[in-house]
């Protein structure tokens, strides 16, 4: 089918090289003999391969492995922007150049590791990158760990968004560039992300005033513009972004509205407020769908999507469970949750209310990485609490088999990690 | 269709070919039907076959014997069973290639692409990309003649962001 469509692709192109200035009903003959004289100079000018049309600079851009690329994007402009389009991309996923990879950026260390996830196997082991911190959008070391602290990651193909309180940057894992993009329009924390359709929408977190926070807000990277598409049926903080068949999850956190509010954004034990359900926002539609109760009391430590799923970890203070909701809308079992296999915590993590989560969806894997939390409380309770924290441990739940594996441990150098799944 | 009219007669039709500088290739009608531009040329046609002479605007005569003797080794190794090694492809693939200029290798570029055959577009365009992987900015440039349109502040300043990602480059 792929196929196909490269080939109608091509006969496009070729029509167009055919008959520069023809007009499809004039005679066939005719035309070819006209065009003799004006495609003759495009092939005397032919001479190196900045001449080459985009679609052909493309295919031979499209070929080189990822590693030349932060130096082919400084060639010239045209080049930069040939990099930058999404029919790069697409050459890319169709030559099988694309990989899923995890990404995790430290807060603390301005450090950053990938891991490469292949076809067939689990994964490889993790890659550092010193993080491009950045004079230019003169924030000092501590603001750009206060604003990393903060930030949400989401990413479009190769680039990844860090969405932060009041700015968000753009890395390019192509490029290896750091840029600087519109803020969000209102100043949010704990909000919900995800990607859909190639545009991020975010809603939730803290507000300054509760009706700006109940928003759903899109951002659109061909233009670099935040607009507001919808009000949330309800405030949620904490809450976390997943997106499935077009439509965006909000799902979890703490309910918000009025005195309680101000109350829980103190309050990070409220258990009592746990808003137990997810709202399903339609992006094409711009509708929301009926809202989904939680399963597994509702306090929602991870959550993502993959392959059709929606999979959500529940903390039920001593153990985590595991839930999968059926998110495929043509699917008969749409909106169905069931329980499946616990991660397998090694014995020395102890779940409490410190340890914390990133649950990714990559391909068809679910990757919980321990971003946070103690490995042996023990210590902490004799008062060496540094030496008693770990935070490092990889699992990846396979969503073909049901099988869970441990995966290499996020490397020391990345504390306090967000994580995200990226392709390049 | 014309590839069955081939395989009744005897004799291998041949089909005339007219590069762009008016140098004429008769070429067996297989190897022709590997270009789809000269397969669709013929699609409702088919009565023309006999004299007719296909003009193709975008291929100079230097690189037409290249070409078809790149199409006529190909089909053979497809049709052969079993498939030959994969040694003897990239032996022919790389004889191909060798002694050929940039310059000819974009002409060529160009060619397949109105030529419209997607295996020799493919092929081409991998050796270009390995002709520019790992290769520094001021190496690809000079290669390929390229203008370099960044104001020294722009590219300087792109350079201090993403310098460590220079690593690993091979000697120009």
């Amino acid at each position: 089918m792929s196929e196909s469509c490269s080939n109608s692709r091509h006969f496009s192109w070729l029509m167009k090289s055919c008959f520069p200035n023809s007009n499809p009903n004039q005679n066939y003959h005719t035309n070819i003999h006209q065009s003799i004289t004006t495609t003759t100079t495009t092939t005397a000018a032919a001479t190196d391969i900045s001449s080459l049309p985009d679609d052909l600079l493309l295919e031979c851009l499209s070929r080189v492995p990822s590693s030349s690329l932060p130096s082919l994007s400084l060639v010239s402009h045209r080049w930069s922007r040939l990099l930058l389009s999404p029919s790069f991309f697409h050459l890319r996923r169709h030559l099988h150049l694309l990989h899923h990879s995890l990404f995790a950026l430290s807060s603390t260390t301005l450090q950053s590791a990938t891991l490469l996830f292949d076809d067939d196997t689990t994964c490889s082991s993790w890659v550092l990158h010193p993080f491009p911190f950045l004079p230019l959008h003169s924030l000092s070391f501590a603001n750009f760990q206060s604003f990393l602290s903060q930030a949400r990651l989401s990413a479009i193909g190769p680039r990844i968004f860090i969405i932060g309180r009041n700015a968000m940057l753009r890395y390019d894992t192509w490029t290896r560039t750091l840029l600087s993009c519109s803020p969000m329009l209102f100043p949010r924390k704990k909000f919900a992300s995800a990607v859909v359709s190639a545009k991020i929408y975010v809603t939730g977190g803290a507000y300054s005033t509760p009706t700006q926070s109940a928003t759903v807000d899109e951002y659109d990277p061909e233009t670099d513009t935040w607009r507001v598409v919808s009000h949330a049926p309800r405030v949620r903080y904490g809450c976390i972004g997943a997106s499935v068949d077009g439509v965006f999850y909000v799902i979890g956190g703490l309910k918000m509205g009025g005195e309680s509010a101000a109350r829980a954004a103190g309050r990070r034990e409220a258990h009592v407020l746990y808003a137990s359900s997810m709202d399903l926002y339609d992006v094409e539609a711009r509708a929301w769908l009926r809202s989904r109760a939680l399963p597994g009391g509702g306090c929602v430590v991870g959550a993502c999507a993959s392959m059709g799923h929606v999979y959500i970890l529940a903390n039920h203070a001593v153990e985590l469970s595991f839930w999968r909701f059926d998110a495929r809308r043509k699917s008969r079992g749409f909106g169905e949750w069931s329980r499946i296999k616990s991660p397998p915590l090694p014995g020395q993590v102890r779940v409490d209310s410190r340890v914390k989560f990133s649950c990714v969806g990559i391909g068809d894997k679910v990757c919980l990485v321990q971003v946070m939390g103690c490995i042996d409380d023990l210590l902490r309770r004799s008062g060496r609490p540094l030496r008693g924290f770990k935070q490092s441990l990889v699992l990846v739940y396979n969503t073909d088999s049901g099988d869970w594996t441990r995966g290499p441990d996020l490397p020391d150098v990345i504390p306090r990690a967000a994580c995200v799944h990226f392709q390049s | 269709m014309a590839s069955s009219s081939s395989s009744s007669s005897t004799q291998v039709k041949k089909i005339t070919l007219k590069a762009a500088d008016g140098k004429h290739f008769e070429v067996e009608e297989p190897v022709a039907m590997e270009m789809e531009t000269v397969k669709s040329f013929f699609v409702g046609n088919e009565d023309a076959m006999k004299d007719m002479v296909v003009p193709l605007l975008n291929v100079s005569s230097e690189h037409m014997p290249a070409i078809l003797d790149f199409y006529r080794n190909h089909s053979e190794f497809r049709k052969r069973t079993p498939p030959p090694p994969a040694e003897e492809v990239k032996a022919f693939n790389e004889a191909f290639l060798e002694n050929k200029s940039d310059e000819q290798l974009m002409e060529m570029i160009m060619a397949a692409n109105f030529l419209n055959t997607k295996e020799l577009l493919n092929f081409l365009t991998e050796a270009a990309a390995n002709r520019i992987k790992n290769k520094s900015v001021e190496y690809v440039r000079a290669f390929f003649g390229i203008e370099n349109d960044f104001t020294p502040e722009e590219e300087a300043r792109i350079r201090a962001e993403n310098e460590w990602a220079f690593d690993g480059l091979d000697e120009d």
